[in-house]
């Protein structure tokens, strides 16, 4: 279940995951394709339709909690999963992405995995030794 | 809070102080056994006390029951009161479930007449009448934006007038299925979103609905008011707000974050978020938080009504007949206005309790008129494997704790290592072989909520009645479970 893109931090009553990349676009995309993956597995995710997403916050651990938090909005109320993300990041902190992806079909999507929320806690956004790395943790 | 610096104090067998230090408002007070300290200890719910110690106008400690884990902010089976007038209400004391909650029903069934065939059966009829798992619900039910607006005012008197269980349910709930305070303009358009399609649906995790069994009564004269006795079946129904509530805390720890700097107070975890219980946001967050509540009320009163329905259908007599009547609905994520005695004065305060459980004893107004002799009904469910336990509320809760006391078993393995654990055994056999009939909506659900994964309720059970803050009335077995 877990691929090379992402690593599972393990919890005690939760789980989350974290990511590394070279800029900050690619992080958030990377959480996203995470957040999908240990949802549903991205393998059984087609590209058929395409939303758009955009958040703004204060500062970055929120970004990605709010950023994770409407693509969960998007599969409660909707049933989108994604399987492709491109995330662009203005400097005052908003987001905008475009996810392609299909909404949820019983016959051909095994759900491993449904959060109740994204929540702050640990949540990072940071950068160290010429990588950005972003890591935040589901309520189950 | 640096971890190093705090120590715990012994008071009792059951009873441990974490004293005062550096920004903490007050002493910390956890209730467990000797035998549970190294786990408390290892995971930062310690920690997580004397944060909540940090709060501004705190009354009180802070508290912890023996169930008590890591949470988000709070720990989970965390207790804390607050000053209305210095003091905050937080959602992170309340959780991402509002008013996640169980209710208990009985019945006049005797569980050996039925025997393990007629449990499977009834377990699948349960699971094909009742929503569970994702994107699953009544092809019978849809909700409008008004009715919408009526369950989030009136909670379970809401479903009740629309004919899911009848009125006498509503004096067995706590605040009898309805927060007056709920305000539904409080609720953003995202979260009645998320949850106009699950009402009335179970949801997934740990929430489930269990057939047990009476397997032996402790107070015979409390088990005799409360209509239980040794044998009877029984069904116990864990839900709460679905993503309606998740998304009002999720929204609110949003606002919050901001007002958290707008009044200044010092946060030392951005979950820990709050305001001043008087304050506009801190008014709305509990508009909103009651209006939830309500959904769950309501969400828990459907079910029960699909339940009754269900055994109806099964055994083709009405469910007056089979006797199936409510016990009691208890929370365990909630924030509550509260009258309580401290220092010798009566005063209102804001009581949050996150996975703990109102516990008043006999002669409160709150507790219904049926039991009032007795105490209040306390459900405590254990893991899908061991049992659960009826326990009622005593007069030292109300001195001690703010009338409260623990809500459950909680973790002691990750879902991760539950499933490393599981590898290779099949959970659903291994619980037949203990004669527990066991059906879920996803597979991965089930290995991850197996018994092991959960400490032992028995242990959080003993720990609750050494320290007096609630005494044990009867202990269930459970013999078939549908879990989401």
């Amino acid at each position: 279940m877990e691929k090379a893109f992402y690593e599972i931090v393990d919890h005690t009553a939760d789980v989350g995951i974290r990511v590394h990349g070279r800029d900050l676009p690619e992080v958030f995309e990377k959480a996203a394709l995470a957040f999908y993956d240990l949802m549903v597995g991205l393998d059984a995710v087609e590209r058929r339709q395409s939303r758009e997403v955009s958040v703004e916050a204060q500062a970055l651990d929120e970004v990605l909690v709010q950023w994770l938090d409407e693509l969960l909005y998007l599969f409660e109320v909707e049933g989108f999963l994604g399987k492709a993300v491109r995330v662009a990041l203005s400097p005052s902190w908003r987001l905008t992405a475009t996810v392609d992806g299909e909404t949820f079909d019983p016959d051909r999507h095994r759900v491993k995995l449904l959060y109740k929320a994204v929540t702050y806690h640990k949540a990072s956004v940071a950068f160290a030794h010429g990588l950005w790395s972003a890591q935040v943790i589901f309520d189950i | 809070m640096a971890k190093d610096r705090l120590t715990l104090e012994r008071i009792d067998g059951w009873r441990w102080k974490i004293p005062r230090t550096g920004a903490m408002r007050t002493d910390g007070m956890i209730y467990a056994s000797e035998k549970m300290l190294d786990a408390i200890r290892q995971d930062q719910a310690m920690e997580q006390v004397a944060n909540v110690a940090c709060l501004p106008g705190i009354v009180g400690d802070s508290m912890a029951m023996p169930d008590i884990h890591w949470g988000y902010g709070f720990p989970i089976g965390g207790v804390a009161a607050f000053s209305m007038e210095e003091g905050i209400v937080s959602p992170g004391g309340v959780g991402y479930d509002i008013n996640c909650g169980v209710r208990l029903m009985t019945s006049h069934l005797r569980a050996q007449e039925l025997g393990a065939e007629k449990i499977r059966d009834l377990v699948a009829a349960l699971f094909r009448n009742i929503p569970s798992g994702v994107g699953s619900s009544r092809k019978d039910f849809k909700l409008t934006e008004t009715e919408l607006d009526k369950v989030l005012l009136k909670g379970a008197q809401w479903a009740v007038s629309k004919g899911f269980g009848d009125a006498s349910d509503l004096e067995r709930i706590e605040e009898g299925g309805c927060i007056p305070w709920a305000d539904p303009k409080e609720v953003s358009a995202k979260a009645r979103e998320r949850g106009r399609s699950q009402l009335g649906t179970l949801g997934s995790g740990n929430h489930f609905v269990e057939i047990g069994v009476v397997e032996e009564i402790y107070d015979p004269t409390t088990a005799d008011v409360f209509g239980l006795f040794q044998g009877q079946l029984t069904v116990f129904v864990h839900t709460g707000s679905r993503g309606l509530g998740h998304q009002v805390c999720d929204d609110f720890i949003r606002i919050l974050l901001k007002s958290t700097q707008k009044y200044g107070i010092d946060l030392p975890d951005k979950q820990l978020c709050c305001a001043p219980v008087n304050s506009p946001e801190g008014r709305s967050y509990l508009g909103a938080m009651g209006a939830a509540a309500n959904f769950a009320f309501a969400n828990r009163q459907m079910i029960s009504h699909w339940v009754r329905e269900t055994f109806e259908q099964f055994f083709g007599t009405s469910s007056e007949r089979l006797g199936l009547s409510l016990l009691y609905d208890v929370c365990h994520n909630m924030a509550k206005i509260e009258e309580h005695v401290t220092q010798g004065q009566r005063r209102k305060l804001c009581v949050h309790r996150k996975g703990a459980t109102r516990a008043f004893a006999a002669g409160h107004e709150a507790v219904p008129a049926v039991y009032r002799s007795v105490g209040q009904p306390v459900l405590i469910p254990g893991d899908m494997g061991r049992y659960s336990y009826v326990l009622v509320g005593t007069p030292r809760a109300m001195e001690e704790t703010f009338g409260s006391t623990c809500h459950g078993a909680g973790r002691v393995l990750s879902r991760h290592q539950a499933v490393k654990s599981a590898k290779g055994r099949s959970v659903v056999k291994e619980m037949e072989d203990r004669g527990i009939f066991v059906l879920g909506a996803s597979k991965a659900t089930l290995v991850e909520e197996m018994p092991e994964a959960y400490k032992d309720v028995s242990e959080v059970v003993d720990v609750v009645a050494h320290a007096g803050i609630s005494r044990p009335v009867a202990r269930l077995r459970p013999l078939g479970v549908m879990k989401g």
